[in-house]
């Protein structure tokens, strides 16, 4: 669980809890616009600074994006559309809307925020 | 799990459940890595080291335990190793997080700032911080505060004097479900390991443990409850507990049931939660006795 709070966020996605991690759709937290076009979500009054979200993980080396500023044209020009368990993200967050993310663990220097369980 | 690097760029994570975590030192990283960014507590900016400064020490020298990184590879290095780092690649699932802090707790009572306190992503003197509307709480560095609108003394706020969130009371605010524990009777190098332990997170299947210190952890080890300051392995000072629902008197024997440091201890347990049924005043600000009136736990005054 965290609330995006900063403009900055590097955290890992999944704890260890009584319940099963599952893989988050971006959409729970940050709405989505319909094939009209229409936003549906919680930021309706926030939509330029929803706009700025983006979301960065990285596969080899190489980064995938979820984009605030794409989300009206639909999932295709997304590299992703979910968090998914046991991966880390780095979250741009410039307009500090304050997201709330069930799962998410950020850290930051000289934070010891816990230790991985590996599968 | 990886401790190797995954390409170019990628975020890691440093410290696994199984292995102690000294941290690792950045300028050993000599010609693989090309920088490292953390983030700085309040979110804003990064810090950044390389090899080469680090070693010179004019920016930060190690990846630490339990912190989050961004990492730069020489471009076309082949694959190293970061020992303790678990390198994310969002092909693959590394696993789950064990939590040093709790998620989120609530205050309750008829004082001002009682609700839902969530972990935001600021972090204040080495500690996460929590939100719960336009009130924050956070550490001052000895005691904890709960404040608004800003996170300081500037405006209202009450602090909880102890050195964990989830540990009332803030004023007359008690934490709901407050699940936490003080142990004594610990000498010698171990005798840091006294103190108050309170639910942070869950491993082995129950909950864990964090002592206000942030050093030393309560967790439930698949047979036995284990105190240990290398979370959460036996890696480091340990020493056994019962197998009961809830942790007890720990009194294991090295080596099986402890290490050297412990020999010949046992670290008393007592569980601080307010009793169910307990009687509160007509304002619920503070509890009067519990149910069978055999404690008396504060007076009204």
């Amino acid at each position: 669980m965290a609330i995006l709070t900063t403009k900055y966020t590097i955290a890992w996605y999944g704890v260890d809890g009584e319940t099963e991690c599952s893989n988050a759709p971006i959409s729970d937290f940050l709405g989505s616009y319909d094939t009209s076009g229409n936003y549906q979500g919680p930021w309706a009054d926030r939509l330029s600074d929803l706009s700025s979200v983006e979301i960065y993980g990285y596969e080899e080396g190489a980064p995938k994006t979820f984009s605030g500023m794409l989300m009206q044209y639909g999932d295709g020009l997304q590299g992703f559309t979910e968090l998914k368990c046991g991966r880390m993200y780095l979250i741009k967050n410039f307009a500090l809307l304050p997201v709330e993310i069930p799962g998410l663990v950020p850290s930051a220097d000289g934070v010891d925020m816990g230790r991985v369980v590996p599968v | 799990m990886s401790e190797q690097s995954q390409g170019d760029t990628y975020l890691a994570w440093i410290g696994t459940k199984p292995t102690p975590c000294t941290g690792s030192s950045i300028s050993d990283l000599d010609g693989k890595l090309r920088q490292v960014l953390v983030l700085q507590p309040a979110g804003g900016a990064t810090n950044a080291s390389t090899p080469f400064t680090a070693g010179l020490g004019t920016t930060f020298s190690n990846l630490s335990c339990g912190g989050a990184y961004y990492m730069q590879s020489v471009i076309g290095v082949a694959p190293y190793n970061v020992v303790g780092m678990v390198a994310s690649s969002l092909d693959t699932n590394a696993g789950k997080l064990s939590l040093a802090w709790p998620e989120s707790f609530t205050l309750v009572g008829s004082q001002e700032g009682s609700g839902a306190y969530k972990m935001s992503t600021t972090f204040k003197n080495n500690r996460p911080t929590y939100k719960n509307g336009d009130w924050w709480c956070w550490f001052d560095g000895t005691s904890w505060v709960i404040s608004t609108p800003l996170m300081d003394v500037s405006g209202t706020h009450y602090k909880n004097n102890a050195g964990l969130p989830n540990s009332g009371p803030y004023g007359s605010l008690v934490v709901s479900g407050e699940s936490c524990y003080n142990v004594s009777d610990f000498t010698g190098d171990v005798a840091s390991a006294n103190g108050r332990y309170c639910k942070a997170g869950f491993v082995g299947g129950r909950d864990s443990y964090t002592h206000e210190s942030g050093e030393w952890f309560i967790y439930w080890g698949g047979t036995k409850w284990v105190l240990t300051n290398t979370p959460y392995n036996r890696n480091g000072e340990w020493i056994y507990n019962g197998s009961g629902a809830l942790p007890g008197d720990f009194t294991g024997t090295p080596p099986e049931g402890a290490s050297n440091g412990f020999a010949g201890q046992t670290g008393n347990v007592v569980s601080t939660a307010i009793p169910g049924g307990a009687l509160y005043t007509e304002d619920a600000n503070s509890v009067l006795s519990v149910e069978d009136l055999a404690a008396v736990i504060t007076t009204e005054g």
